[in-house]
């Protein structure tokens, strides 16, 4: 297993670096630089810039350097200083945004995350086991829906629904007045009502997602040979089930983990926007329409760093869960 | 009705500058009889309305348990204090509540509780607001200012000549390249430098001299007079301030080297006390400060600190209201300054409101936050005024009308500089553009665009507006296909037959035999998509194709601009001007992101110079005579002429204009006012004095 994992890190590593000149790249194509951006932001509002300060920067930001340099100067300061750059479109340093913005995305996308896995492995199994039942189509249509429906426009639903019932739209994390409050209980529950919404709609194109794997792979073990031994060995059928089925079954969904890992970070853009949450999608997007380079940058790299790891988790939980893999990996 | 409240307080912009121009005349604010409040000699505890509370309880509070001192050692010397009369309500309103609006950026909130020096009054006269009063010497030459004694900052520091002389001595000035006016350091606008005036000596710009008298008194000496000084500071230079003493190390400054100036006193210039600071050593000690104050050079810092400052909690400043979170927060709070130093008529302290709140929200969550109540005000768009108007009773809102400043809020640009010479010619053709504007059947197009609530009207200063000529706005206006198409059968280099697809096409030159077709850069949001698919309609109807090309980016359109690469035309959904003389911005041609003026802007970074002889040379001519004019007459006359080109050419076709502006107010928000003049100059909302508007459920 140590070989196994250490194999597994060596790739990561060239993976992260190859990433993170592919990133630089693919910020750096969009003609213009966010210099011009930033002029044009200026002028925008109405000022003049004047030529020798852009020069000024452009020569200070390595602007008309090669790609290489303008490469390494923004790794070696994240690498040896811990600096993402500076947002020119916040101007504040990039780590200052990600601080503010990783707590709630993450603790919102967490949420998210035991909502989907809480509710679709259980009614996976339910649905399998209960082929062709009342509950399983209940369940299955429901599921089509909840895959059906974009994100956003539950998200207004759910919104139109909250506004009828309590008379607020339940927009972001907190009331008015709230946010900058003292942490209390009255404050915590202020949070949780608001995470109702955010939870249902970025979990549930997920859940039902997930419910279908669930279902198709659970009845795809049912119907496995090793079941029909146990059973006539002799083994209670809920033993077969949980013990050697479920624990087929779930691979693809630990395979999963690593862009749901991803989805953890970002939060869901579009619905941040609808339902006017802090979340780094938002931030996100922003950046990459400003051409804030630092920023959608560093972005990008740490989304991909996260899109590594994960999958790294999920080869590890994959050979833990499945001996098979665990020795097709060391065999290739 | 509209139009005569317009026109009562835009007519008397023509006075404008006659202030500054007699000179002698001490003016002082309205500070008669300010009943200065004893909060402390009235027991704060007391529980009945029937006395009067003087200030906030909130910080009567703060007063008990010994945070800030009493009231009157708070507030400036009782004959000094700022009175606000005019918007003093009539019930005596209570304190406290929060105001809630989306976060607009930080223009809107900074505008929002913005505290000038001089302020420019919707009649156009200038009010010493942050000042106390001014003295204009005989030549017109020099400026004595006077301050109010004992004001503070909101840490509680005294507010002194000191910190004007400071800031102009070694922040604003020092930035500027003394001999060219150009900025160096941070950005301040070129064209509007208040500060130079032309020394008759040798004929250089330069720099106004500024002086510390004694610590409420201060003194501008100019080389040649401007007849628009304080007019110029305050559209400009607002905040011709800064507390020194919160500065003093994160501004770099070289003591060894003499100072601009020449002078030697440094405690005239404000340079009292200085040591000298490095930039590196001003950009840790920024960052020792407060993280918020990180900054990646000293460009940086100049800009965000010393110009966009109102952003960063923690500055000391004299605004009603002092933002608390860091901007990354999703709701900006802002809490009332304890040593605000206007009261009412009453002499209770403003502001009323005890917090603002700021939130972020995408544009589109607006409307049903303030049907839902969760948000206090939002400006409303004419075309969503239909939507708001139907749920105005049922959610507990109030639709309220200001007055804009608008030439137009539909047209259509041509660019006269455009890279293909052919349509640039064409454009130049007088007939063309009055074909393009008589082609469009205006009262359609507004009853489709905005519900009828606007009008037709040329591109021209509305009437009541100093800048009105008569006729203008009516100019070119009559819908008249036959007539434009007869106008374009003039016009050599375009056929008069039209090509299979019913457009005329170009005769010779490298387009020979291509449709004339106008590529149409909106910025992508529905009505102007509308408005170019009825150009589209009309314009087909005289063989002219017309193609929309939607962009919804702002910062891209402006970058191509800057770059030299303009588009082929414009459509424009609002352009407002309160008077050419004070502020030309879009008439002039000195903007390097105009599409009508194109290359032609001074400003821009490849200008070109017009021909001789042309209107466009005539234009560019006045602009440049606006910034050189010494005298009243020089600057009317170079405004007039500016304003009598646009008349003459309709470099911008207006197809319609409307001067009301409309706000959602919540109920709850009360006093205020009604019919202001809402725009730049006049800092927006900042011009409904929010510091007077209360809340009561």
């Amino acid at each position: 297993m140590a070989k196994f994992m250490l194999k597994k890190l060596c790739i990561m590593f060239i993976t992260v670096i190859l990433i993170s000149i592919a990133v630089f790249y693919i910020i750096t194509l969009p003609p213009g630089d966010f210099l011009t951006r930033y002029i044009g932001r200026l002028t925008a509002a109405g000022e003049s810039v004047d030529p020798k300060m852009i020069e000024y920067l452009r020569d200070f930001y390595a602007l008309d350097q090669p790609f290489f340099v303008q490469y390494w100067r923004w790794i070696s300061n994240i690498l040896f200083h811990g600096d993402f750059g500076y947002s020119f479109s916040l101007s504040m340093p990039v780590t200052t945004v990600i601080k503010a913005y990783i707590g709630p995305t993450m603790a919102l996308s967490l949420v998210t995350m035991l909502f989907t896995y809480l509710i679709s492995i259980p009614i996976g199994i339910y649905s399998a086991v209960h082929q062709y039942s009342a509950g399983d189509y209940l369940f299955t249509a429901v599921a089509f829906f909840g895959q059906a429906i974009p994100n956003f426009l539950l998200a207004i639903l759910l919104m139109f629904l909250a506004f009828k019932l309590t008379g607020d739209t339940m927009l972001g994390l907190f009331s008015p007045g709230m946010q900058n409050a003292p942490w209390s209980w009255a404050k915590l529950v202020d949070l949780l009502k608001h995470c109702v919404i955010p939870v249902i709609v970025i979990g549930t194109g997920n859940t039902c997602g997930l419910m279908r794997t669930m279902r198709s792979q659970m009845l795809d073990e049912l119907s496995k040979n090793y079941v029909t031994t146990g059973k006539a060995k002799g083994m209670k059928m809920k033993w077969i089930r949980y013990k050697y089925c479920v624990r087929a079954a779930i691979n693809p969904i630990a395979s999963s983990i690593g862009w749901s890992l991803v989805g953890i970070f970002t939060g869901s853009t579009i619905t941040a926007i609808v339902l006017n949450l802090p979340s780094m999608g938002k931030i996100m997007h922003e950046a990459l329409i400003d051409q804030d380079m630092y920023l959608a940058g560093s972005w990008l790299f740490l989304m991909a760093i996260v899109t590594v790891i994960g999958t790294f988790i999920s080869d590890i939980l994959l050979a833990w869960l499945d001996p098979r893999a665990r020795k097709e990996y060391l065999k290739g | 009705m509209k139009k005569k409240a317009l026109s009562l307080l835009l007519a008397i912009l023509m006075i404008v500058g006659t202030l500054a121009g007699c000179g002698g005349s001490p003016a002082v604010t309205e500070t008669s009889g300010p009943t200065t409040g004893t909060a402390t000699g009235e027991e704060p505890s007391t529980e009945t309305d029937a006395v009067i509370e003087k200030e906030s309880p909130m910080l009567q509070e703060m007063v008990a348990s010994g945070t800030i001192p009493a009231l009157e050692d708070r507030l400036p010397a009782e004959s000094d204090i700022y009175v606000e009369l005019a918007y003093t309500p009539e019930e005596v309103p209570s304190y406290g509540g929060t105001l809630r609006a989306p976060n607009g950026g930080k223009w809107d909130w900074g505008s929002f509780t913005e505290e000038p020096l001089f302020r420019l009054l919707d009649d156009g006269t200038v009010e010493p607001n942050v000042a106390k009063g001014y003295d204009i010497s005989d030549d017109g030459l020099t400026y004595t200012i006077y301050l109010r004694e004992g004001m503070k900052w909101s840490d509680g520091t005294p507010f002194t000549a000191t910190d004007c002389v400071y800031y102009y001595n070694y922040v604003l000035v020092p930035e500027v390249n003394n001999e060219t006016g150009e900025v160096t350091k941070s950005h301040t606008t070129k064209f509007y430098n208040w500060y130079m005036s032309e020394d008759p000596a040798d004929g250089i710009l330069k720099p106004a001299q500024v002086r510390y008298v004694d610590d409420y008194t201060f003194t501008i000496t100019l080389y040649s007079p401007k007849p628009t000084l304080l007019q110029a500071i305050a559209i400009d230079n607002k905040w011709m301030f800064f507390p020194k003493e919160w500065y003093k190390d994160i501004v770099a400054v070289d003591m060894e080297k003499p100072h601009w100036t020449g002078e030697t006193d440094l405690k005239l210039i404000g340079g009292e006390g200085l040591v000298t600071i490095t930039e590196e050593e001003a950009l840790a000690n920024a960052k020792a400060k407060s993280d918020l104050y990180t900054f990646e050079d000293y460009s940086m810092l100049c800009k965000e600190l010393n110009y966009y400052y109102w952003q960063y909690a923690g500055r000391p400043t004299l605004r009603a209201w002092v933002l608390t979170s860091p901007l990354t927060d999703t709701t900006l709070v802002w809490t009332r300054n304890p040593y605000y130093w206007k009261v009412d008529a009453d002499g209770r302290q403003l502001p009323y409101i005890d917090e603002l709140n700021f939130t972020t929200m995408d544009e589109s969550l607006i409307a049903q936050e303030i049907m839902a109540g969760n948000i206090d005000y939002s400006g409303i768009n004419i075309s969503d005024y239909a939507l708001y108007k139907a749920s105005e009773v049922s959610s507990g809102y109030t639709i309220k009308n200001s007055v804009g400043v608008n030439w137009t809020v539909a047209s259509l640009e041509l660019n006269q500089t455009y890279k293909d010479e052919q349509y640039a010619d064409l454009f130049s053709e007088i007939d063309f553009r009055h074909a393009l504007s008589i082609a469009v059947d205006r009262d359609e197009m507004n009853a489709i665009l905005y519900n009828g609530l606007a009008t037709p009207a040329q591109f021209a200063a509305p009437e009541g507006s100093s800048d009105y000529i008569e006729g203008a706005p009516d100019k070119w206006t009559e819908y008249d296909v036959d007539g434009a198409n007869a106008l374009l059968d003039g016009i050599d280099s375009i056929s008069t037959e039209l090509n299979a697809d019913g457009y005329r096409t170009f005769v010779g030159g490298a387009n020979a035999g291509k449709a004339v077709t106008l590529e149409v850069e909106t910025n992508g949001d529905d009505i102007s998509a509308k408005a170019v698919a009825l150009l589209a309609q009309y314009f087909n109807k005289i063989g002219i194709q017309v193609v929309e090309i939607a962009n919804t980016d702002n910062n891209a359109r402006n970058e191509k601009f800057y770059k030299g690469d303009e588009a082929m035309c414009s459509w424009g959904t609002g352009t407002g001007i309160v008077n050419v003389m004070l502020r030309p911005d879009y008439v002039a041609a000195n903007r390097n992101n105009v599409c009508w003026v194109g290359l032609y802007g001074l400003e821009h970074q490849n200008h070109i110079t017009p021909e001789a002889g042309t209107p466009m040379a005539d234009i560019v001519d006045a602009t440049l005579a606006m910034v050189s004019a010494t005298t009243l007459e020089e600057l009317q006359a170079a405004a007039s002429r500016i304003i009598e080109n646009h008349y003459e050419n309709t470099w911008i076709i207006g197809y319609l204009n409307d001067s009301s502006s409309f706000h959602a107010v919540n109920n709850r928000v009360h006093n205020w006012r009604e019919g202001f003049v809402i725009c730049d100059e006049l800092r927006f909302l900042g011009n409904a004095r929010p510091y007077s508007w209360f809340i009561e459920e």
